[in-house]
């Protein structure tokens, strides 16, 4: 396809005002900096590769998560790092509750990716339980319960 | 307001998107609940830590030119390259794994059993090959005839006397003796004559060292077929022949070396004479100068 320069600057207007947030869901979820970087040109393949009649204007974030979302569902139970036996089994057996809360980031990507996703962009990104419906096509309220189990989950690894 | 009342509104409650009818109720309940007021807590630390997790910023070859800087190479990080393989080629592979252990199993039974039965034969045949060594004395190391195993004789092999249970029993027995005893008081040995001596022992291979050993005194070749004997089920018999003028003092030699009747205990009926013998006439022609001499040594 020739390259379009009112692509070009769509595709740059994208990246400006989405790169960072994009980027960083990428990263979170993958857990890795350069499957994160892959999967980020993916997406930005996908929104270019989408004819301009069919691109959303109006809920344009929305839209291009929910590109994200589809990225990521096909690349993390392939290329997302996944915690290893032994390191899961020295995860429960540390006892101590401020060490368990420093890693985190370790309990967090047991989740599963769906769970991951909700809560990124629900409490780090602040984005609404309508518009996160939207892009998981999910109700509200399914929105609300998937992070409430979420959060249970969460509590129940770290606080045992 | 219950626990689980208030569980269903969590969301809601952490995010103060309740009525305030609600929400009153709810802060009443959790500050009277432990447990759900500890949860209160808990949660609330968690979306704080998710809140300040670090964001990542886009690189900036990235943000430049999103579709041409160079990318890295997709890591399949903590994941073996049999994970990495569709599920359906995984559980395809290993059920004909699986299939094949258990074919190749099932073929390898009988060949394992043969090789065991063969190594446990080996040993039996070992064990018998060794028990049949024995030194005459310190200083010679001559072993003897080893013991044969099965229906072989020493002499022709469709002998028409037959094997094993060539005795007369009992009663015939003595008569038999009876017989000879009375029609000739100074044996001699004819010729094509066969003579029978049948040894009774609780050890047929102690006693047969003991028969060898006879045989060699009186100056019987070892090369003799049938010199070392053959074992059969009841005991071991020796079929060879041997010089007319050795029968008699063979005869002698076994009457010794025979063992001495056991005195009978109690009610039991008493034990026969362990060694008794008889001679006949052999309807195949033996050679001149040579008698047949069957020696059993029947196990008691």
């Amino acid at each position: 396809m020739r390259l379009n320069k009112k692509t070009d600057a769509a595709i740059q207007g994208v990246v400006e005002k989405y790169g960072d947030l994009l980027y960083d869901v990428c990263h979170s979820v993958l857990w890795s900096h350069s499957n994160a970087q892959v999967a980020f040109r993916e997406i930005i393949k996908t929104i270019k590769a989408t004819p301009a009649n069919e691109r959303f204007e109006k809920y344009q974030r929305a839209w291009i998560l929910r590109i994200s979302y589809e990225v990521l569902s096909k690349y993390s139970s392939k290329y997302a790092r996944t915690q290893t036996p032994a390191e899961r089994m020295m995860l429960d057996a540390t006892k101590d509750l401020n060490l368990r809360i420093a890693q985190f980031d370790s309990f967090f990507h047991r989740l599963t990716m769906d769970e991951q996703y909700i809560l990124l962009l629900r409490d780090k990104h602040g984005i609404s339980d309508q518009e996160l419906g939207a892009i998981m096509n999910l109700p509200e309220g399914s929105v609300k319960l998937r992070r409430e189990q979420a959060l249970r989950t969460l509590e129940d690894w770290i606080w045992q | 307001m219950e626990c689980f009342g208030w569980q269903n509104l969590t969301s809601d409650f952490l995010d103060q998107k309740l009525k305030a009818d609600l929400q009153k109720k709810v802060d009443a309940h959790v500050q009277k609940c432990d447990q759900c007021g500890k949860r209160v807590q808990h949660l609330r630390l968690l979306l704080n830590t998710i809140h300040r997790q670090p964001k990542h910023p886009l690189p900036i070859p990235m943000r430049k030119s999103p579709l041409s800087a160079s990318l890295p190479r997709l890591e399949m990080l903590g994941r073996s390259r049999w994970e990495r393989l569709p599920w359906f080629i995984r559980t395809g592979l290993e059920g004909a794994g699986i299939a094949v252990l258990v074919l190749a199993a099932v073929a390898l039974v009988p060949t394992l059993r043969d090789i065991y039965e063969r190594s446990q034969e080996r040993k039996l045949d070992d064990l018998i090959l060794a028990e049949a060594m024995i030194p005459r004395d310190l200083d010679s190391s001559e072993p003897i005839a080893p013991l044969i195993r099965g229906g072989s004789t020493g002499t022709s092999k469709d002998s028409e006397e037959g094997f094993i249970n060539e005795f007369p029993s009992g009663d015939t027995l003595a008569e038999e003796e009876a017989k000879h005893a009375s029609e000739d008081p100074n044996l001699r040995v004819g010729n094509s004559q066969i003579w029978r001596f049948n040894l009774k022992t609780d050890s047929p291979k102690e006693l047969r060292r003991k028969v060898i050993e006879l045989l060699i005194e009186n100056e019987i070749a070892q090369s003799t077929p049938g010199f070392g004997g053959v074992e059969a089920p009841g005991g071991i018999q020796f079929d060879i022949l041997i010089p007319k003028e050795k029968v008699l003092d063979l005869k002698e030699g076994l009457g010794r070396v025979s063992q001495p009747p056991r005195p009978s205990l109690g009610k039991a009926a008493p034990l026969r004479e362990p060694f008794t013998w008889y001679k006949s006439q052999s309807r195949r022609r033996i050679p001149r100068g040579e008698a047949r001499v069957v020696i059993w040594l029947s196990q008691i």
